[in-house]
């Protein structure tokens, strides 16, 4: 908070000299007159620098003050990301031993004879893999990436496989359009780790899956625009409420009309937190009753640059 | 086999000793417990147990601490970290450290006791594992854990740091089959639904820089729909 106050005396410190020297002039040199005369142009020419010069000065000094401010603003952000990473680590930390003892006191007494304890065990099991499961994001927040060029085309790919043939054990199917451009080019490769990237694509086709039905499609399309290439999953699913949509990048969030069906509320925070590590971002288009369309950008990689030739 | 099997646990917090102990004995084992990495250590001295199972976070001496001074003493006793499943860097820290294996809490006390039994089949009593040599060699392989670098008949191989990392794991515990789950969470740290296609692509990556042929492997083979295994003879370098 010191800095406004230098930033004023160094504004007022030409004025300050110029009110030094005018009074040593005033008392040395009482009768001096200095005229000056300027062609009209030039006082115009000069009017026009000075004027210039003055909003010039208050352009740039509005531009710093803008910077401090989103400077000030990301600063904040981190600050409360690194928060709720520490929240999470402490709860991790906290329910784990309760949880381990609780679980092991109920097998060492035997559930086989009580419903209400093999109620207790199966809560017990299931509160142990929610803590797990938010520990999983957290340590996604902060793992190490192991970066190589990733073609999403083969990502999409295998997800989809994967995705299909999930879904037929289920006795159930999808039609997936998927839509990358060849021509010109095709889609440029990403510099990702590839392992991530997959879980990230695979949770979005799961989701499609998830909130539609048989027979219906999902469209995966994907582009390339201002040194990003963008993918986006959409569908004709279920569709999210409006009021629930600013919520749906959150942990356990989950959308009031999907509450008849499985799921831990942590795809597409785990979608976001590996976009994010990538210099990426998400976004998220729905009409409930329509659909949902999922988008991911990611910056184009740029190829690792020729180790120089050593002797 | 299980009448003989003498489990020392290692943990601070008593609820879990009071609860895990009894499922323990209920699972067949002698179990014995310490509260501290100290009392671990003269429970290991005087007791001798078959395998210790041992808390990380503790007052006096930690678990990793116990397992580097039990090393360094050459005492080869198998033993389980309860450790969360980290990023793959602490992991593999505690790998090198000479844990033979992992689990984190909470854990479904069953997995405790086929643990126990996976760790016990694996290891000769005494004797330290392949996997805490520095060298390693299966033909014309050799993995030197200390500089992590890998030759194939001489030639030096180019590898990512996961197939480096994944290559390390299976020859030090060579003819084991190992589930993809297992790999993925053991050295990825992680294991989300269905993201198992990590290990089938560095597997691959594997295949293509050691010249092995899926088909007929020398190295690694595919166990159907179980995992893989390191089917060549494995010995210290």
């Amino acid at each position: 908070m010191k800095r406004p106050l230098v930033m004023v005396l160094l504004a007022l410190a030409p004025l300050v000299l110029a009110l030094v020297a005018a009074a040593g002039l005033l008392l040395g040199f009482p009768g001096i007159l200095v005229r000056f005369s300027f062609a009209p142009a030039v006082l115009a020419v000069l009017v026009g620098v000075a004027v210039s010069a003055l909003i010039l000065g208050a352009l740039m000094i509005n531009r710093i003050a803008g910077k401090r401010r989103q400077e000030a603003l990301e600063a904040g952000a981190a600050h409360a990301k690194a928060e709720h990473l520490a929240f999470l680590s402490r709860l991790d930390h906290e329910m784990k031993n309760p949880l381990t003892a609780i679980r092991a006191a109920l097998a060492a007494h035997g559930t086989e004879d009580s419903t209400h304890l093999q109620v207790a065990d199966a809560q017990a099991a299931r509160l142990g893999s929610l803590v797990g499961d938010l520990r999983k994001l957290s340590d996604l927040q902060s793992r190490p990436l192991e970066l190589e060029p990733v073609d999403l085309g083969q990502i999409v790919a295998d997800s989809v496989q994967a995705v299909t043939a999930y879904l037929q054990q289920l006795g159930s199917t999808r039609t997936f359009g998927v839509h990358f451009p060849t021509v010109p080019w095709k889609i440029p490769p990403v510099q990702g780790d590839s392992d991530l990237l997959y879980l990230a694509v695979f949770n979005l086709l799961a989701n499609a899956a998830k909130f539609t039905s048989d027979g219906d499609t999902v469209e995966v399309r994907a582009g390339e625009a201002d040194g990003r290439v963008w993918l986006e999953v959409a569908d004709t699913g279920l569709g999210i409420p409006a009021a629930d949509l600013a919520q749906v990048w959150d942990e356990l969030a989950r959308a009031t009309n999907a509450r008849g069906i499985a799921g831990s509320g942590l795809g597409l925070p785990l979608v976001r937190i590996v976009v994010e590590r990538h210099g990426g971002r998400v976004s998220l288009r729905s009409r409930e009753g329509e659909g949902t369309a999922v988008r991911m950008e990611l910056p184009i990689g740029r190829a690792p640059r020729p180790l120089p030739a050593s002797a | 086999m299980s009448d003989s099997v003498k489990v020392l646990l290692v943990d601070d917090e008593v609820a879990i000793t009071d609860s895990l102990a009894p499922f323990l004995e209920r699972s067949g084992f002698a179990v014995r417990t310490a509260a501290d990495g100290i009392a671990a250590l003269a429970a290991a001295a005087s007791w001798r147990p078959t395998i210790i199972v041992c808390d990380v976070l503790m007052p006096r001496l930690d678990g990793r601490e116990v397992v580097r001074a039990l090393r360094q003493q050459g005492d080869w006793t198998p033993l389980i970290l309860l450790t969360k499943v980290d990023a793959t860097g602490e992991r593999s820290a505690a790998l090198d450290e000479g844990a033979d294996d992992y689990l984190s809490k909470p854990f479904d006390p069953d997995e405790l006791v086929s643990r126990i039994r996976a760790v016990l089949r694996r290891s000769t009593p005494g004797a330290p594992p392949l996997s805490a040599s520095d060298r390693l060699v299966a033909g014309e392989l050799l993995f030197d854990r200390r500089s992590r670098r890998v030759w194939l008949a001489g030639k030096e191989l180019a590898l990512t740091p996961r197939a480096m990392l994944l290559l390390e794991y299976l020859m030090g515990r060579p003819g084991e089959v190992h589930s993809r789950d297992r790999l993925l969470s053991t050295l990825w740290g992680f294991d989300f639904p269905a993201s198992t296609r990590a290990v089938d692509h560095r597997v691959a990556e594997l295949r293509r820089v050691l010249g092995d042929d899926a088909g007929q492997p020398t190295f690694i083979e595919t166990v159907q729909s179980l995992g893989y295994r390191f089917v060549a003879r494995v010995s210290k370098g």
